[in-house]
C-alpha cells in the first residue's frame, strides 16, 4: 500500500519535471507556427499591386468569390512564391538541422558539403551547353541536372568518408574540396557562355522563388512529407548521436549506418528543394542554430522547430525581397546572402562560447 | 553471472595493445589498473563489443560477439573515459537517453521515474533542468554515470569514473556502485588510476603491464611494493590501515637516482 502510493507520487513528480522541460518547447513550436502563418499571408499580400489581408485570405480560402484579376494575382503569382518559400525554407531548415547533427558540426549546412555548388554546376551545364544527364528532360532539364549533381556530390562525399572511416572532419573536408571543384567548373562554364546564357546562369545561381510552378512545389512539398516521418522514427537515436559516437554505440546505435541513411535522405531533400529555385544560402545554417538555442537538441522538438524556422526565415526574406525597393523584386538568394554572411562570421567568432 | 575472457588479443592496425589476456570475472567489483596507455580503455571497449578482438569473451558461456548491438546495450552499460559535454540537452533528457532502447515518441512514466530516481540517488536531481553545457566537469561525470545506471545493466563497465570528482564524490560514487553491485549481482569492471581507492573498493584487482595481465587477485595480495615497482616504476611503502585495506604511499620514481 505505502509503496504503491509512494510510487504514484514519484511518477507524477518525474512527469512534472519533464513537463517543465517540454512545456516551454511546445510553446516555442506553437509561437513559431503562428508566426509562419502570419509571414506566409504577409508574403502573399506584399507586392506591387495592393492587396488587403482580407482579400488575400478570402481568395485563398474560396477562389471563386474573388474577381478574376485578384484571383490571378493570388493564385498565379503571389501564392506560388509564398508556398515555394514555405516548402523550400522548410526543406533547408530540416536538412540543415540533421546535417549539423550527423556531422557534429555547427557550421555544417547543405552548402558546406558542396551540395549547393554541385547543383549550381548541374544547372549551369544545362543552361550553357544544353547538356543533360537524362536523355528526355525537356523543361525539367535544368532542375533535373541540378538534382542529379547534388546527389552525386553527397554520394562522393560519403564514399570519400568511407575510405577514411567517416570521421566528421573527413566529411567536411571532402565537402569543402568538392565545393571548390564545382565552383571552378561553374566559373569555367561562365567563361565559355554567351552573354545571354551567362545572365541565365548568374540568375539561377542566385536562388529565386519565382521559378517554381505548382507542380514543382508539389514535388518539394511531398518529398518533405515523406522524409520527415523517416527521420522522426530515429529521433532518439539521432539525439543520442550528440552524446558522442562511443556513447551512442554503447547504447546500441549503429552509428555509421544511421549517418549514411540520414545523409542520403537530407541530400535528396536539399537537392529537391534547390533544383527548382537555385542557390539559397544561410537558411540551412541559421534555422538549426536558432532552433537549438530555443529548444535544445531533443530531435522531437529541434527538427520541427528548425523546419518551421527555415520556412519562416525564407518567407521573411521573400517579403524583404519585394519591399526593399518599391516595384523591384530582388532574387531572394541575394537577400539571404546579405543577412547570412554577418551571421556566419558571428557564429565563427562566438562558436566556442555559446552556440554549440 | 560470470564473464570469461580467453586468449584476448587486440591490435590497432599493426600495434598490438593487448596480448593473450585470460581473465575470469564474476559478480563483484573488478578494478583494472596499470600505467597510462597500457590498454585499460581498449580492454573495456573489447568487452562491451565496440572493438572486435581475437580470442573469446563469454558471458555465462555465450560469446559476446554473437549479441546484437541492441542486446548488448541492454546487458552492458559502458561509461566512456571521455565525456562529451557540448550538447544542448538538459540533464534529465541526457540521462533519459540511457534508456534508448525503450524510448518511444511519447516518453513513458516508467522511464521518467527511473531517471529521476537515479538522479536522486546520485544527488543531482537539482540539476535536472540544467543544460549539459553549463555543468562542471565533475557534474558532467555524475550525469554520465547516471546515464549508465538508468540502463539497469548486468555488466557495468566504467572507464575512470572518478577522475573528475572531488574526494567526497569519489567515495560516494564508489560506495553506490559497490552497493548496486552487491544488491543486483552486477559484474562491475572499473578502470582507474588511484591505487588507494582501488584497494578500498575492489573485490579483485587486475594489473595490466605491457599488454598482459601482470597480476590479479585480492587487493592485499596484488598491491605489493614489488608489483608497484615493476609496473609503475615507483618505490612505494605499502602498509595496512585500520580497516585491513592496503595503503600505498608512493615515495619516488625509480628514475630519480637521488
Ligand atoms: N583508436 C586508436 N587507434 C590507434 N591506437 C590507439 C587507439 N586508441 C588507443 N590507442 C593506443 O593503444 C594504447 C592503449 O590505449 P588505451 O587503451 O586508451 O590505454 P589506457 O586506457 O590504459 O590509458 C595506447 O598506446 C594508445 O596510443
Ligand atoms: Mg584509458
Amino acid at each position: 500500500m505505502g509503496s504503491s502510493a509512494d510510487g504514484l507520487v514519484k511518477v507524477s513528480r518525474s512527469r512534472a519535471v519533464y513537463k517543465q522541460i517540454t512545456g516551454r518547447k511546445y510553446a516555442y513550436l506553437l509561437v513559431s507556427a503562428v508566426a509562419l502563418v502570419v509571414a506566409v499571408i504577409a508574403d502573399v499580400v506584399t507586392g506591387p499591386s495592393g492587396l488587403s489581408v482580407r482579400q488575400a485570405v478570402a481568395t485563398i480560402i474560396s477562389p471563386g468569390s474573388a474577381d478574376t484579376t485578384t484571383r490571378a494575382i493570388v493564385w498565379l503569382i503571389r501564392l506560388p512564391v509564398a508556398v515555394t518559400a514555405l516548402t523550400v525554407g522548410a526543406s533547408l531548415g530540416m536538412a540543415g538541422a540533421e546535417m549539423q547533427t550527423i556531422l557534429g558540426n555547427p557550421l555544417a549546412s547543405p552548402y558546406t558539403l558542396g551540395i549547393a555548388s554541385a547543383a549550381g554546376f548541374g544547372a549551369a551545364l544545362a543552361i550553357v551547353l544544353g547538356v543533360g544527364v537524362m536523355p528526355v528532360a525537356g523543361q525539367f532539364l535544368i532542375p533535373l541536372n541540378a538534382f542529379v549533381f547534388a546527389l552525386l556530390c553527397s554520394f562522393v562525399v560519403y564514399l570519400v568518408a568511407r575510405l577514411k572511416q567517416a570521421t566528421t572532419e573527413t566529411l567536411i573536408l571532402a565537402g569543402v574540396a568538392l565545393h571548390f571543384l564545382f565552383s571552378s567548373l561553374i566559373a569555367l562554364l561562365k567563361y565559355l557562355a554567351t552573354s545571354e546564357r551567362l545572365h541565365a546562369v548568374v540568375f539561377w545561381l542566385f536562388g529565386d522563388l519565382n521559378k517554381a510552378r505548382w507542380p514543382d512545389i508539389a514535388v518539394i512539398g511531398s518529398f518533405l512529407l515523406v522524409v520527415y516521418p523517416i527521420l522522426a522514427r530515429d529521433a532518439w537515436k539521432l539525439t543520442a548521436l550528440r552524446l558522442g559516437d562511443e556513447k551512442a554505440e554503447s547504447l546500441g546505435v549503429d552509428v555509421e549506418r544511421l549517418r549514411l541513411k540520414v545523409l542520403l535522405l537530407i541530400s535528396a531533400l536539399t537537392a529537391t528543394a534547390i533544383c527548382f529555385v537555385g542557390t539559397i544560402g544561410f537558411i540551412g545554417l541559421a534555422a538549426p542554430h536558432i532552433a537549438r538555442m530555443l529548444v535544445g537538441e531533443d530531435q522531437r522538438f529541434y527538427v520541427p522547430l528548425s523546419t518551421i524556422g527555415g520556412a519562416l526565415l525564407l518567407s521573411i526574406a521573400s517579403i524583404a525581397s519585394k519591399s526593399i525597393v518599391h516595384g523591384v523584386v530582388f532574387p531572394v538568394g541575394v537577400i539571404t546572402s546579405f543577412i547570412g554572411i554577418p551571421f556566419f562570421v558571428s557564429l565563427v567568432l562566438r562558436k566556442r562560447k555559446r552556440f554549440w | 553471472m560470470k564473464l570469461c575472457i580467453e586468449g584476448l588479443t587486440f591490435a590497432y592496425s599493426s600495434r598490438t595493445v593487448l596480448e593473450q589476456i585470460n581473465l575470469e570475472v564474476n559478480s563483484a567489483i573488478t578494478v583494472v589498473i596499470g600505467p597510462n596507455a597500457v590498454g585499460k580503455t581498449t580492454l573495456l571497449k573489447c568487452i562491451c563489443g565496440m572493438l572486435k578482438p581475437r580470442g573469446r569473451i563469454l558471458l555465462d558461456g555465450r560469446d559476446i560477439g554473437t549479441f546484437t548491438g541492441k542486446e548488448a546495450a541492454r546487458i552492458v552499460g559502458y561509461l566512456p573515459q571521455e565525456i562529451y559535454g557540448g550538447t544542448a540537452l538538459t540533464v534529465l533528457e541526457a540521462v533519459l537517453l540511457g534508456k534508448l532502447h525503450s524510448l518511444r515518441w511519447r516518453v513513458s512514466d516508467d522511464d521518467l521515474d527511473i531517471t529521476l530516481e537515479v538522479l536522486e540517488e546520485l544527488g543531482i536531481a537539482n540539476l535536472a533542468l540544467r543544460s549539459l553545457r553549463e555543468l562542471s566537469g565533475g557534474q558532467r561525470q555524475l550525469v554520465s554515470i547516471a546515464q549508465v545506471l538508468v540502463q539497469r545493466p548486468g555488466i557495468l563497465l566504467m572507464d575512470e569514473p572518478t577522475s573528475n570528482l572531488d574526494l567526497q564524490h569519489q567515495l560516494e560514487i564508489l560506495t553506490l556502485i559497490k552497493r548496486m553491485t552487491r544488491e543486483r549481482g552486477l559484474i562491475t569492471i572499473i578502470a582507474m588510476h588511484d591505487l588507494n581507492l582501488a584497494a578500498r573498493y575492489a573485490d579483485n584487482i587486475v594489473v595490466l603491464h605491457q599488454g598482459r595481465v601482470y597480476a590479479s587477485g585480492r587487493p592485499a595480495s596484488v598491491l605489493t611494493a614489488e608489483v608497484i615497482r615493476a609496473v609503475y616504476g615507483v618505490e612505494a611503502r605499502v602498509s595496512v590501515d585500520g580497516d585491513g585495506v592496503p595503503l600505498i604511499t608512493p615515495v619516488r620514481s625509480v628514475r630519480d637516482t637521488k
